[in-house]
């Protein structure tokens, strides 16, 4: 990888001759040879890995979808085909010669392995496919830990912090990415695992004991969490930081956590966020500011391309449009094209961050997940299309509700009725019901263009029942009940 | 740490030579000089220089290092602290000239702190205990010397089914993988990522190694064996974080067998929090090889405990939490410094199975007797018929209940007789056996709930 500190500071142009004398070489030395599933793409297309020049000729190759790298019943292991590994008939006849050679035959073997033998593994949510394994090889652990390194020194973090890891613990990005970058950058840090794992008192009790300056959450479990200790009257003097992952975060919840924070003693605290995908294989983030400048990328790391997701043709500089992913200069799970199903609304920026100076690419905060936009049957005439993204920052970040679920259903549970919306809300104290009620009414129309059929009120506890907070790896925020026909 | 081949070679004389020099620097270079806690006591009664003068050291126990409710930072008290920079790390001096500008930063990064892991234990009151980046980093060598008595090579695959929580077993495992190089799926055990997606992944990566705790082993196997899942690569199965008497290695080799491994191995490791490493065993009642560069341990003799001993650990190494004569509260039956028979490793082991001092419960009351409820995983790991089991202690006085889930539900009435019968006569009191659906058990245990299972109850929610 290359030197972060003078990679920031590169100009743009610069920037894009590195990625393009990487990508031709990881192509050439890596994917064609050592990919199988891109090494058949690349021969049924009559591709020439050789001549290809640089990201201008990424276009060539067909986007890689989900759908394509899942596992199936039919095909459970799809996602090995995607692996970068060394044709195992050859290392099978040739391996034992290689480590009897008196020339460093050990050694080669040796890096090897540090190369390509899988050490760590990933997997999806699984919300929309089959969960999916993404391998990491011991290289690989030394690009995410650097990756880690980075994003701490965007927020601007140093070695004498003191972070709780709250990301809920599972073989997936958000807790082990906060792991590398602790680690790497030489941050003290409890890896809790969650409120699933330590439970909520003892770690609201961890922060406390451990004086803690950073904590990093699940933004709907942080809204919980710290309303709890703000009840408890916790002392979060020492906090300076929270860092989100997993999930966007809407505006106004930044300003419902750093009140919370402030009513605990923190002085200025701020709220960062990241942004990241398994498929990715690190994450992103912003740098520390109220206004939000976007997740600052890595040029030596992944190409990021900006789309139009109905062409699939690239949209300008600063341009609402998809995020397509490719890796560059990876080793185990890697992936050309990929269509990640966000959609930044304000586009990618090559410009200097005007808050930090770094030079490397932005993708803009304003993000939303293509897959949420959902097809209702809301009146006779079917098939409205209904974006639930805009539920997340209307009920996130206003001031009167506390808790919040969506349920889509059924008229009657009739799987050949019409579909319903419910608003299952936990109101703050002293909240007149009937202005809420209208209030809440009138922007969900304004937002989403459809009217809720029920608004039901219930106790903070009920609804966290319902949305599983401390028993899910992530909340339900949007469940859809709805019988199958 | 020292070099392992050369640990593995030591005579017992060399041994008891080596840990009082480590003794001695430790405690005067380290302990003597940072930690808050002994500094302030040896100030009056000096330095302990050796295994006899540590014998005149009060004992500290799991309550010194809670935090106390007004003042959540006391459990410093037990934690080396960081030596001040006391050079300007901007200048560097002379040796800056030679070194360039970290030469001025002489605060050795090993006293930072990495990492703080708590242990819950069974009191449920979370103690922390710190990790410097030494202790990181030795973590990572006590991890491939486990692994490599456990006889696991780069070329296995494992699987870790250790329960996630900020605690030793999780991530021994976690360091000892990395240090080997081999694939690894960090699972999080069945409460994380639920037995389910477990089997799969175990199916799909073909692995030949799994960790995890000896009760979920059981509950996974039994799971596979009901589903007819094959697992013939599966050659290692490695257990520990809970009680583990060589019955239950046995009805776990019968199970690896039923799935289709007929070679796997069986082996146990025993997880110490304080002690900052795990320790195994190369083969089943070898003994717990620990590691004289690491630990020191005695055995002390409990009031009506008979033929155990309580295990005391002095950590010898430890830069972050550091104990002197720690209680664990774990039973063994003895140590020993002779080489292992089977492994011919000269590193200490402790013998015999480990049981806690916590299950020494008294039942009936002042007529009754303090019985040792730790015997019920060996007696109950014999029975062939019994496939889960709940130890349920209810009532005032305080009675025993086994509640129960037998193969076959049609002989439960007899079966439960006979078990009642085997039970009162190695326990010495009376008891009830009461018949209880498989699934009802298994979610009572709280396999896929808590970190370890919940074997032994103090009341029931079904009632009496």
């Amino acid at each position: 990888m290359e030197n972060w500190e003078k990679l920031s500071k590169k100009p743009w142009a610069e920037v894009r001759q590195m990625q393009d004398r990487k990508l031709r070489a990881f192509i050439v030395n890596q994917i064609y040879p050592y990919s199988p599933h891109y090494r058949r793409i690349f021969q049924e297309l009559k591709l020439d890995p050789y001549k290809f020049k640089g990201v201008q000729d990424l276009v060539h190759l067909p986007f890689t979808y989900k759908e394509d790298i899942a596992p199936t019943d039919a095909e459970p292991a799809k996602h090995r085909d995607f692996i970068i590994r060394p044709d195992e008939e050859v290392s099978e006849k040739y391996g034992h010669m290689a480590k009897l050679s008196p020339y460093g035959g050990k050694q080669v073997v040796d890096e090897k392995i540090y190369d390509y033998k899988p050490a760590h593994i990933h997997f999806t949510t699984g919300r929309t496919a089959k969960p999916t394994p993404f391998v990491y090889t011991l290289r690989d652990l030394e690009t995410i830990r650097e990756a880690g390194r980075r994003l701490l020194d965007v927020f601007a973090l140093s070695e004498k912090d003191i972070l709780v890891n709250a990301f809920p613990y599972a073989p997936h990005l958000a807790f082990w990415q906060a792991f590398f970058a602790a680690d790497s950058m030489g941050v003290a840090s409890l890896h809790s695992g969650g409120g699933k794992v330590m439970g909520t008192q003892n770690l609201m009790s961890a922060v406390e004991m451990m004086k803690a300056t950073v904590i990093s959450f699940i933004p709907g479990y942080a809204y919980y969490f710290l309303r709890q200790a703000a009840e408890q009257k916790r002392d979060y003097s020492s906090v300076q930081k929270v860092l989100f992952g997993g999930e966007r975060v809407p505006p106004g919840l930044k300003d419902k956590i750093i009140a919370l924070l402030q009513e605990m003693g923190a002085k200025n605290p701020q709220v960062l966020a990241t942004y990241a995908c398994t498929e990715s294989r690190l994450a992103w983030g912003e740098c520390p500011s109220h206004d939000s400048y976007g997740y600052h990328t890595y040029p030596d790391t992944e190409i990021i391309e900006m789309i139009d997701p109905a062409t699939g043709e690239h949209v300008a500089e600063g341009e609402e449009g998809e995020i397509v992913y490719t890796a560059l200069d990876w080793r185990g799970s890697c992936l050309l094209r990929y269509r990640t199903g966000d959609v930044a609304k304000g586009g990618i920026l090559y410009t200097p961050c005007p808050n930090c100076g770094r030079t490397v690419p932005r993708i803009t905060a304003n993000l939303q997940r293509k897959s949420e936009f959902k097809e209702f049957d809301l009146t006779k005439v079917k098939g409205t299309l209904v974006n639930l993204n805009n539920f997340f920052p209307l009920m996130m970040g206003h001031p009167q509700v506390v808790e919040w679920q969506v349920e889509v259903c059924k008229r009657n549970n009739d799987p050949f009725d019409l579909d319903e919306i419910n608003l299952y809300i936990a109101p703050a104290a002293g909240v007149n019901i009937e202005e809420l009620k209208s209030d809440l009414r009138q922007k969900v129309i304004r937002d989403t263009e459809v009217a809720p059929n029920q608004i039901i009120f219930l106790p903070a506890e009920q609804v966290l029942a319902r949305v599983g907070m401390e028993t899910e790896l992530k909340e339900k925020r949007i469940v859809d009940n709805r019988p199958q026909k | 740490m020292e070099n392992f081949a050369k640990l593995c070679r030591m005579t017992p004389e060399q041994i008891k030579q080596f840990q009082a020099q480590q003794m001695q620097d430790f405690f005067a270079g380290e302990v003597a000089v940072r930690h808050p806690f002994y500094r302030d006591s040896w100030r009056e009664t000096g330095v302990p220089r050796s295994a006899a003068d540590l014998q005149k050291q009060p004992f500290t126990v799991k309550s010194d290092l809670l935090s106390q409710p007004d003042n959540l930072e006391s459990y410093r008290r037990y934690v080396l602290e960081v030596p001040e920079q006391s050079v300007s790390s901007k200048g560097g001096g002379l040796f800056g000239l030679f070194k360039g500008k970290s030469a001025g930063e002489i605060v050795p990064k090993k006293y930072a702190t990495n990492q703080l892991l708590f242990s819950a234990g069974r009191t449920g009151k979370i103690t922390p205990y710190v990790y410097s980046v030494a202790d990181i980093e030795n973590l990572g060598d006590t991890g491939l010397r486990m692994m490599e008595i456990l006889g696991i090579t780069r070329d296995d695959t494992i699987v870790n089914a250790m329960s996630y929580a900020p605690n030793l077993s999780f991530w021994q495992v976690y360091y000892g993988g990395l240090k080997l190089g081999s694939t690894v799926l960090q699972s999080g055990g069945g409460r994380i990522l639920g037995t389910e997606k477990i089997l799969t992944a175990m199916e799909n990566m073909e692995a030949s190694t799994l960790f995890t705790t000896p009760g979920y082993a059981e509950f996974l196997l039994q799971t596979a064996v009901h589903f007819n899942l094959k697992f013939p690569n599966l050659n290692k199965l490695i257990v520990g974080y809970g009680p583990v008497p060589l019955a239950q290695v046995k009805r776990l080799e019968v199970l690896l067998r039923m799935v289709g491994s007929p070679d796997g191995q069986v082996k146990r490791v025993y997880f110490l929090n304080e002690a900052k490493s795990a320790w195994a065993e190369c083969s089943p009642g070898s003994g717990y090889h620990f590691y004289q560069d690491h630990a020191f341990l005695e055995l002390d003799a409990v009031p009506g405990v008979e033929g155990r001993g309580e295990l005391i650990l002095t950590n010898l190494n430890a830069l972050g939490s550091c104990v002197v004569r720690f209680r664990t509260g774990d039973l063994a039956e003895s140590i020993t410094y002779e080489p292992c028979p089977v492994c011919q490793r000269s590193l200490p082991r402790v013998l015999g199975e480990i049981e806690r001092l916590d299950d020494y419960k008294n039942l009936g009351g002042e007529q009754g007797r303090t019985v040792n409820l730790s015997s019920l995983f060996s007696v109950l790991a014999a029975e062939p018929n019994l496939l889960l089991w709940q130890a349920v202690l209810h009532g005032e006085p305080a009675q025993l209940r086994i509640d129960a889930a037998f193969l076959d539900k049609n002989q439960a009435a007899e079966l439960s007789g006979s078990l009642q019968a085997k039970l009162q006569a190695a326990l010495g009191v009376t008891l009830t056996i009461k018949p209880t659906s498989y699934k009802e058990l298994a979610d009572r245990l709280g396999f896929e709930k808590y970190p370890i299972e919940q074997r032994i109850v103090a009341h029931s929610s079904t009632g009496s």
